[in-house]
C-alpha cells in the first residue's frame, strides 16, 4: 500500500509547464514553481496544505484549493515537503531549472486526526521552529535509543552514562529542562536525575523533532532548553493490512533490536470509519566493549508495545475522531560494575587505574547495579470539527516506576534501593480555528501528578513523596504570508507542589509552594532575498525548582557525593533568542548559522562545596543546590557543498556553546565542548533500482572542555577526540513493498576516547568499534 | 453512538481523576544497610579492652585506641546499627556473607600495630573478622584505619576492589 503512494507521490509533471522558458543560469534566481497538493485517493484538492523547501527553509501554504506558488527560486536541487494535517509529510526531490507547474500527491486521510496535535508539531505548523527533524533512514534502525537518533542535529549532545543511557542536551540544558512531548502527552518520569534516560521507545515514532527553543505552549511553560517531539504514523483508515518490519544488529554489544507495527482501517458504516495501528518492540544488548576491555554490565533490555485505536464519524461538514491510546515500555539496565563505588576514595582509586577495576567476560546478563523502569500511558482524545473551528479534548494518564537496585548486604540486593512510583493524570481542551493566512488556537489543561516512594527500600528516600497541581491557559496565533510567517504564543501555569518528606527526626513535614509561572513565545522567519532567508525565535520560559532540587539530603550513591536541596529555591527564569540565518547559492552550497543567546535569572546547579562529610563509610565531598544567574551564548552552523555533481555533497557541522555566570572566569561544569564534523557523501533519491541511496562517510571532532574548573571536578576533562563514522543505506522494491538495508560503522578506528559529558568518563573509556547491519521492510 | 463515546469517556475520566484525590501520609523507612557503630575487642590473654566508633545522628564518638608496647593481642571487630530498635548485628550479616566482604587494617605510622588475619572465607582469603596484633616494642602514638569492602563476585584480597561500606580512623597510644 505504502508503496502504491510512493508511486503515486512521485512528481507529476503537467503539460506546458513551461511558462516562460529560462536559461538555467544561476544568477538568474526567477523562477517560479506553481502547482497543487492533491489528495491521491480521490484527487480532492488539498485545502492549507504546506509546501516547504527543505533546503530553503521556506514554506507556504496553499490556498483553499490547493494551489501554491513559490517565485524567486534559483535554479538548483530542492527537496519540497509537503504535508497537510493528517497526512504524514512527504518529501519530492526536484531539479529546478526553469519554471514548472507540479502536483503533490498525498496519502490523506481526510483531516482525521488533524488534530492529534493541536499546533506546533508539523513543520508547516510551527514554520518559525528553529531545530530539525531527526532523517528517517535513523529511525529504521531499531536499537537506537531516542539520545543516540539526536547526535546527528548540531546542538544536540549527549548526557551519557556509560553506553546504555542517554540523555539529550540542547543547548547545554537537559533533564527537566527540555520537554519531550510523545503523541501529544508530555512525558512525565524522574526526569530530574541525571542518568534517568527518557521513559519511552523512539523506534515506533515515525517521525521525531527537535526544537531548540522554548517550544511549545500548549505543552508546558518550562521548556527552557528545547522541545523533542515524537509522532506516531497518523492512524490509516482505508481497509487493507499494512505495516512494517525494521530490525538490527550491533557488533560490539552484540545487541539485536526488533519492531514491527501492523495497522488496518474499516469503513464500519455509512458515517463511521475505524482503524487500529499496534506496533512493538524487542531489544536485547549484552555487555559494550571499549577497545582495550569488556565494559562489564552494560547490557540492557528492553520490550515495548502501543495499542491505537481510532475511530471518525462524518456527516457533512462535522465529523468527530475518537483517538484510544495505550502503550508500555519496560526498560532493565545494567550499570558499569565498576562504578559502583562506597566513597570518594573508592572513586580516586578508579579515575588512578586506567582500567575499569571489575571486567569479567562478556555476557548477556544484566547483574547489579541496575536500573529497571516501567512506564504506562493511555490516552484518549476527542476532536469535534464544525464550520467554527476544531474542539479537542484529551485525558492522559501516566505511570511510571523506576526502581534502581545495588550491591547490599544479606540478601537485600534483591530489593529496590530506589523505588519510585509517578502518577500523572492530565485532562486539557483546546479551540483551534484557520482563517487564510491566520491559525488561532488556545486551551487549558491540567495536571495532577502524584510521586510515591514506595515502601520497603530500607534507605532513605532521595525525593520525597509529593503532590503536584498544574493548572495552565495557553493561546496561540500564527500569521503568515507568501514570504512572511510570525508566531506568538502565551502560557501561564499556576502550580501547587506539596511535598511529603520527613526531616532528620523522622517526622512528617508538609512544605508546600505555590508558582505561578508563565512563558511567551515571539517567532517569526522572514524569506529576505531569493538566497536569503532569516529565523528568530524569542523565547521566555519558567521553570519550578524539582523535588530533587529542594530536598534532596544524603549520599548520592553513583556519584559519590553528598547532596543537599535547598527549600528555597526559586523558579528559574531564562529568555532565550534563537536566529537562523540560512543562505542558498543555487544548487552549490547552503549555509546554516544559528547564533543564540539564553540568559537564565536562578539557573539551578549543584555547586561543589570546599568540605567533606565524615561518616562511617569514608569521606565524602558535599555539593548543595544553588542559584545563579548564567549567560548562555552559542553557535550552530552548518554547511553543505556539492562540488562536482549534484548528488555528491560535502558537509561541515559546527557546534560552540559557553555557559557561565555572566563574564565569569569558569563556565559550569556539564557545559557540552566544542564540536565539529566534516563529513563525504552521496545521496540520491533514485540510483538504477535502488531508492534512497546514502553512502557517507564523515569524521567527528570532539573538543577538550577546557573552559571549565579543573579544580572542583574529580578528574580533569579528557582530552579532545575523533572519531570515523560510516554510515551507508539503499532501498529498493520487492514485487510492489519496499525493502531497504544498511551499514553503519562508528569509530571505524577503534579508537580509545572517553568523553566530557560521559559519566563514566571516571571509570572507563567509551565503546569502541560498534557496526550496526540494519533491515527493514515496509507493506 | 456519539453520546454513549461521550458519557463513557466521562465516566473513565471521573475514574481516572477522583479515585486518588487524597494523598496518604508516607510511612518513614526503615534504614538497613546504615552501620552506625564499630568495636574493636581487644584482649591479651588476662584482659579485655573495647573501644568504640560511633555515629549517633551528627555526634560522632571516636576512642582512643590504649595498648601496651611489645604485646600481642587477640583482636575481633563488633559492627552494630544502634539506630534502630532493637540494635541490629552487622556483625552477623558480614559473617553470612563472608566470601563478598574484607576488613583493612592500616596502622599509621607502618610499624606501631602489625596485623595479622586470623580467619579466611570458603576460598580461603582473609576476612578479618579476628586478627592478631602485634604492638612494637617501643611506646608510640598514632591511628589505625578500619576500612570494610564489600567486594560481590569480585573478592582478591586487594584494598583496590570493591566499594567501601565503612572507613573510619582512630587514634591508638601503644605505652610502655
Amino acid at each position: 500500500m505504502l508503496q502504491k503512494l510512493l508511486i503515486l507521490s512521485l512528481l507529476f509533471l503537467t503539460a506546458g509547464q513551461l511558462l516562460h522558458a529560462q536559461s538555467s543560469d544561476s544568477s538568474h534566481c526567477n523562477i517560479q514553481i506553481r502547482g497543487r497538493v492533491i489528495d491521491e485517493h480521490d484527487r480532492s484538492a488539498l485545502d492549507f496544505a504546506s509546501v516547504y523547501i527543505i533546503e530553503l527553509e521556506r514554506g507556504i501554504l496553499a490556498d483553499s484549493s490547493g494551489r501554491f506558488n513559490f517565485s524567486g527560486l534559483c535554479p538548483g536541487r530542492y527537496t519540497f515537503r509537503t504535508s497537510h494535517v493528517g497526512c504524514e509529510p512527504r518529501d519530492t526531490v526536484i531539479h529546478v531549472y526553469s519554471n514548472l507547474s507540479v502536483h503533490f500527491f498525498l496519502e490523506h486521510h481526510a483531516e482525521e486526526l488533524a488534530t492529534t496535535v493541536i499546533s506546533g508539531q508539523q513543520p508547516a505548523d510551527h514554520a518559525t521552529d528553529i531545530g530539525a527533524f531527526v532523517k528517517s533512514r535513523d529511525l529504521r534502525d531499531p536499537s537506537k535509543d531516542l539520545g543516540q537518533l539526536l547526535t546527528n542535529i548540531s546542538g544536540v549532545s549527549n548526557l551519557q552514562t556509560g553506553p546504555t543511557l542517554f540523555k539529550p542536551i540542547i543547548h547545554g540544558l537537559h533533564s527537566d529542562r527540555v520537554l519531550i512531548v510523545s503523541n501529544g502527552i508530555r512525558l512525565e518520569g524522574q526526569s530530574w536525575g541525571a542518568e534517568h534516560a527518557p521513559e519511552l521507545d523512539a523506534s515506533s515514532a515515525q517521525s521525531i523533532q527537535v526544537v531548540k527553543g522554548a517550544g511549545a505552549v500548549e505543552y508546558g511553560a518550562d521548556a527552557v532548553g528545547g522541545v523533542i517531539t515524537l509522532k506516531f504514523a497518523d492512524p490509516d483508515f482505508r481497509k487493507d493490512w499494512g505495516g512494517q518490519i525494521n530490525t538490527s544488529f550491533s557488533t560490539n554489544n552484540t545487541s539485536t533490536a526488533l519492531h514491527g507495527r501492523l495497522h488496518k482501517g474499516w469503513q464500519a458504516g455509512e458515517n463511521h470509519r475505524l482503524a487500529i495501528q499496534a506496533g512493538s518492540s524487542l531489544k536485547r544488548s549484552g555487555d559494550a566493549q571499549a577497545p582495550k576491555y569488556v565494559l562489564s554490565n552494560t547490557g540492557a533490555e528492553e520490550y515495548s508495545g502501543y495499542g491505537l485505536f481510532s475511530w471518525k464519524w462524518t456527516k457533512g461538514a462535522r465529523s468527530l475522531l475518537s483517538q484510544t491510546l495505550y502503550s508500555f515500555y519496560y526498560r532493565n539496565t545494567g550499570i558499569l560494575a565498576a562504578s559502583h563505588i562506597g566513597n570518594i576514595e573508592d572513586l580516586e582509586i578508579a579515575i588512578q587505574s586506567d582500567r575499569p577495576l571489575i571486567i569479567r567476560d562478556r555476557t548477556y546478563k544484566i547483574g547489579l547495579p541496575r536500573q529497571q523502569v516501567v512506564h504506562h500511558t493511555f490516552k484518549q482524545s476527542l476532536v469535534y470539527i464544525v464550520p467554527i473551528g476544531r474542539f479537542r479534548f484529551q485525558y492522559d494518564l501516566q505511570s511510571d516506576n523506576r526502581q534502581e537496585y545495588d550491591n547490599r548486604r544479606n540478601g537485600r540486593s534483591e530489593i529496590p534501593a530506589l523505588d519510585l512510583l509517578l502518577q500523572v493524570h492530565h485532562l486539557s481542551a483546546s479551540y483551534q480555528k484557520d482563517w487564510k493566512n491566520y491559525r488561532l488556537s488556545s486551551g487549558t489543561d491540567y495536571y495532577y501528578k502524584d510521586n510515591r516512594n514506595v515502601p520497603g527500600t530500607g534507605f532513605r528516600p532521595i525525593v520525597p513523596d509529593y503532590l503536584h497541581h498544574v493548572g495552565a491557559l495557553w493561546l496561540h496565533n500564527r500569521w503568515q504570508k507568501e514570504k512572511w510567517t510570525m508566531e506568538a504564543g502565551f502560557r501561564y501555569e499556576h502550580q501547587q507542589f506539596t511535598a511529603y518528606r520527613f526531616n532528620s527526626n523522622n517526622e512528617l513535614e508538609k512544605p508546600r509552594y505555590t508558582y505561578n509561572n508563565a512563558a511567551l513565545i515571539i517567532g517569526s522567519r522572514w524569506q529576505i532575498s531569493r538566497e536569503f532567508n532569516w529565523a528568530s525565535t524569542l523565547g521566555w520560559a519558567t521553570r519550578s525548582p524539582n523535588a530533587s532540587e529542594l530536598f534532596s539530603s544524603g549520599v548520592h550513591q553513583s556519584a559519590a557525593a553528598i547532596e543537599y536541596g535547598d527549600s528555597q529555591l526559586r523558579p528559574e527564569k531564562s529568555v532565550k533568542w534563537v536566529n537562523e540565518f540560512h543562505l542558498q547559492w543555487g544548487q552549490k552550497a547552503a549555509l546554516k548559522v544559528s547564533p543564540y543567546l539564553s540568559y537564565i535569572r536562578n539557573y539551578i546547579y549543584l555547586e561543589p562545596q570546599q568540605e567533606y562529610e565524615i561518616t562511617i563509610r569514608g569521606a565524602f565531598p558535599v555539593f548543595r543546590y544553588r542559584q545563579q544567574d548564567v549567560l548562555i551564548p552559542g553557535l550552530d552552523a552548518e554547511l553543505s557543498f556539492y562540488p562536482i555533481i549534484d548528488f555528491i555533497k560535502l558537509e561541515a557541522q559546527y557546534s560552540f556553546i559557553r555557559m557561565s555566570e555572566p563574564f565569569g572566569k569558569y563556565d559550569l561544569p556539564g557545559t557540552p565542548p566544542n564540536r565539529l564534523k566534516l563529513g563525504a557523501g552521496i545521496e540520491r533519491s533514485a540510483w538504477g533500482k535502488l531508492e534512497n541511496v546514502y553512502l557517507g562517510l564523515n569524521w567527528t571532532y570532539v573538543g577538550e572542555q577546557f573552559h571549565v574548573n579543573p579544580d572542583i571536578d574529580f578528574a580533569p576533562p579528557p582530552l579532545a577526540y575523533h572519531l570515523l563514522n560510516l554510515d551507508c543505506s539503499a532501498e529498493w522494491r520487492v514485487k510492489s513493498r519496499r525493502m531497504g538495508a544498511g551499514l553503519q560503522a562508528i569509530n571505524l578506528t577503534n579508537s580509545s576516547y572517553r568523553d566530557y559529558l560521559d559519566r563514566f568518563r571516571y571509570f572507563s573509556d567509551s565503546q569502541g568499534i560498534n557496526f550496526t547491519f540494519k533491515w527493514f521492510y515496509i507493506f | 453512538m456519539k453520546k454513549i463515546f461521550l458519557s463513557s469517556v466521562i465516566a473513565l475520566l471521573a475514574a481516572g481523576l477522583f479515585t486518588q484525590c487524597k494523598k496518604d501520609d508516607p510511612t518513614p523507612e526503615d534504614e538497613n544497610e546504615l552501620i552506625t557503630t564499630a568495636i574493636l575487642h581487644f584482649s591479651d590473654g588476662t584482659n579485655e579492652y573495647s573501644y568504640t566508633w560511633d555515629q549517633d545522628g551528627a555526634s560522632i564518638r571516636i576512642d582512643t585506641i590504649r595498648l601496651t608496647a611489645g604485646t600481642e593481642y587477640a583482636m575481633s571487630i563488633e559492627l552494630k546499627d544502634n539506630s534502630e530498635t532493637p540494635v541490629i548485628d552487622i556483625t552477623e550479616e558480614i559473617e553470612a556473607e563472608k566470601n563478598d566482604h574484607q576488613f583493612f587494617y592500616i596502622s599509621n605510622p607502618a610499624n606501631l600495630l602489625n596485623f595479622t588475619y586470623q580467619d579466611t572465607d570458603d576460598n580461603n582469603l582473609p576476612i578479618g573478622l579476628e586478627m592478631k596484633v602485634n604492638t612494637q616494642a617501643a611506646a608510640g602514638a598514632g591511628s589505625v584505619r578500619v576500612i570494610l569492602k564489600h567486594v560481590p563476585g569480585v573478592k582478591n584480597g586487594q584494598q583496590s576492589t570493591g566499594s567501601t561500606d565503612m572507613d573510619i580512623s582512630l587514634p591508638v597510644l601503644v605505652r610502655p
